[in-house]
């Protein structure tokens, strides 16, 4: 990696009622800039919205310009646990829109939490 | 009451500096990236994942992160001690297929020079396996990976383990017993370091415990 270059990782979690956005430095102890649904929008129907998540990462990539950061890289989760394991319709739009927004993309991980066999879903039907 | 705060944290932001963090000797000091901090003091016991392909410019290891743990700072620098790898999550589930075996074993290791590390080697064979020659892999993998661990110290080890030299040892010979599609090491962990290093007295008798474990 050149010196030039600044990363920070881009903590996302989506889910199918809202996106959090928390960027951090690499480490994950500090935090940079973060974001969420109900910062951008009104109605809670539309939190975990596409459009509401564009809207988050260029609002946050302009923060990290301001910050001299140049690179993101992307751990994404989506709920986990005994929850849904597939990230939220607001994931890869924020992905896309930090690209757009003129921001380096670095890896893209999904770190969503899979449990080892733990408790018992709610709900009647239990789905993988 | 919303302006100020924003107005205090803009100044929290401008006290912080930055920090280069640096792998250990035995991976060459590479820089591993920055870290930001009013007060270096904050910063040991920062812990710092890259992949080895970011530090060897090799895009196919990319699967392979490794943890770095900060030690100490001196000016701008943050040296760091390794302390284990894995492998990242979707890698390890594409290789998992129907009709396949995967083998897994746990080990704990004593290196040479008084490390104990847990290691994490896992095979995947062409077809489903017979339990004879899952239970046949899973001993000869222990028996290479303690036989090596032994003879080597921790440096050396983990450059063997990266570097994918135990793997394919471990491959060529396990191929015998069962066709295989891929060997790797799928995890490590520094359980502990040698007492040398450490002070106290607490820490200093769980030391004396932990080798009998090791060699149970």
């Amino acid at each position: 990696m050149s010196s030039e270059m600044k990363w920070a990782v881009a903590n996302i979690k989506s889910s199918y009622n809202n996106t959090i956005v928390t960027i951090t430095d690499l480490s994950g102890a500090e935090t940079i800039a973060k974001s969420s649904g109900g910062m951008i929008v009104k109605a809670s129907r539309d939190e975990s919205s596409p459009y509401t998540a564009m809207q988050m990462a260029n609002r946050l990539a302009e923060q990290l310009k301001e910050k001299g950061i140049t690179g993101v890289h992307f751990k994404v989760r989506a709920p986990g646990g005994n929850k849904h394991k597939n990230p939220g319709p607001g994931a890869q739009a924020t992905i896309r829109a930090f690209a757009r927004a003129g921001i380096r993309i670095g890896r893209i991980e999904d770190v969503t939490p899979i449990p080892h066999d733990g408790t018992r879903p709610r709900g009647g039907k239990h789905k993988s | 009451m919303a302006r100020r705060k924003q107005q205090k944290k803009v100044d929290s932001w401008r006290d912080k500096k930055w920090y280069n963090v640096e792998a250990p000797g035995f991976l060459n000091r590479a820089i591993v990236g920055q870290t930001i901090a009013s007060d270096p003091a904050l910063i040991p016991g920062r812990i710092i994942e890259t992949t080895v392909g970011e530090m060897t410019n090799d895009m196919s290891k990319n699967n392979i992160k490794m943890r770095f743990k900060v030690k100490n700072v001196s000016g701008n620098v943050a040296q760091t001690e390794f302390i284990g790898h894995t492998l990242t999550n979707d890698y390890i589930r594409s290789m998992v297929k129907r009709q396949t075996s995967r083998i897994d074993v746990v080990l704990l290791v004593r290196t040479a020079d008084g490390y104990i590390v847990s290691i994490k080697p896992t095979s995947f064979t062409v077809k489903r396996a017979r339990a004879s020659k899952i239970k046949g892999i899973r001993k000869l993998m222990t028996r290479i990976v303690v036989r090596r661990a032994v003879k080597l110290n921790f440096e050396d080890l983990v450059q063997e383990v990266i570097t994918g030299r135990i793997a394919s040892t471990i491959y060529k010979q396990a191929k015998n017993i069962y066709p295989l599609r891929r060997v790797e090491i799928r995890k490590t962990e520094v359980i502990k370091a040698p007492v040398a290093r450490k002070q106290t007295k607490a820490e200093q008798e769980e030391q004396n415990q932990a080798p009998e474990i090791a060699e149970a």
